[in-house]
């Protein structure tokens, strides 16, 4: 790479900044109920697409993940029970480090 | 809001706490890997320190590696930033009460875990930019942080794989995302947008599915109006979803 690399940086931050300005506020006062009800819809979207490729997809390849599915299933029925966010993250985070380092067989 | 409770900024850090723990190794990583890609120690930090975006400094640090352009990585930042115009559009009801100064400077914090615990948040509470900082500069602090730590002592970075810490951010995922699940017409909207980023991310480049999956669900929202009642309802009675 030629160009020096903060010039690269910069540009870099740059984009990626008005990415993350350009719809941040938009004037809601006319926002049907239609256009809230959508964007209330959007986070399934996002959500659902931040967690389903880590849990089908490996190395490129269509994949089940086993314990990545026990681990998100286990997090979902501890948050129902405990409606509490660090306790289900600890425990669905901690059964896959546990696995991981053969600790619990699977 | 109840005034025994923290406050919200200290709220913030103690929500993003987990994920603070993640950004530092997932930094440090990213610090050791630049460091390899041929970037000079300050170089990393100037990248973190500026750009702030894990995937897009993953994405640049091995094209540079491979001695790409310029211009080849600036699109490639482009495309895995798509993702944050629907983010900002989905936040953008909450920031309503915000002065155009403290929206242009809240925007340089928007990440996907930024993204997620302050929605959750504003679930169940007027949205306000002390929380919003407290859970957004705890991250900045620890990516910046770690990439220090990486470009000092990357020999010494765990392997997150083997230790299965990269399934950090998918848990954090799916606790937020036990909110949004409400109803079977929304569980089945998160279930389609899984599946169809899934599939999408063979054929569409990284970064993208994320912004086709969350147009897809507003679709779904758009033109399901009658299905339930809005989600961005505020009521601050609601306890027992408390996060700590």
């Amino acid at each position: 790479m030629s160009t020096h690399p903060l010039l690269l940086f910069l540009v870099m931050a740059v984009a990626t900044y008005l990415s993350r300005r350009a719809f941040l506020r938009l004037p809601s006062r006319h926002f049907s109920a239609r256009l809230k009800n959508g964007l209330s819809f959007i986070p399934l979207g996002i959500f659902a697409s931040l967690i389903f490729p880590s849990l089908f997809v490996a190395e490129g390849q269509l994949a089940v993940q086993p314990l990545f599915l026990i681990a998100s299933a286990l997090c979902l029925a501890v948050m129902a029970v405990s409606r509490n966010v660090f306790i289900s993250f600890g425990v669905s985070l901690g059964l896959v480090v546990l696995v991981s380092l053969g600790v619990i067989p699977l | 809001m109840n005034t025994s409770e923290p406050a919200a900024w200290k709220q913030g850090v103690l929500d993003a706490l987990p994920i603070t723990a993640s950004y530092v190794l997932f930094g440090a990583i990213f610090g050791m890997l630049s460091g390899q890609s041929g970037l000079a120690a300050w170089e990393s930090m100037a990248m973190s320190l500026f750009v702030y975006s894990g995937a897009a400094q993953f994405a640049a640090s091995s094209m540079i590696a491979e001695h790409a352009g310029f211009w080849a990585i600036i699109l490639t930042t482009c495309l895995l930033n798509a993702r944050h115009f629907l983010m900002g559009l989905s936040l953008s009801p909450y920031y309503q009460r915000f002065s155009p100064a403290q929206v242009n400077a809240l925007a340089f914090l928007l990440t996907d875990e930024q993204y997620a615990i302050t929605l959750n948040r504003f679930r169940r509470y007027p949205s306000d930019t002390s929380y919003i900082l407290g859970v957004g500069l705890s991250l900045y602090i620890a990516w910046c942080l770690g990439t220090w730590l990486g470009t000092v002592a990357g020999q010494w970075i765990p392997d997150p794989a083997a230790l299965g810490l990269g399934f950090s951010f998918t848990a954090m995922f799916v606790a937020l995302a036990y909110y949004q699940l409400l109803s079977v017409v929304r569980i089945l909207t998160f279930v389609l947008c899984g599946a169809a980023a899934v599939g999408m991310t063979f054929v569409l480049p990284n970064g993208l599915p994320v912004l086709v999956a969350g147009l897809l669900a507003f679709a779904i929202g758009y033109f399901l109006p009658a299905a339930e009642p809005t989600e961005t309802a505020q009521s601050p009675n609601v306890k027992e979803v408390e996060s700590t």
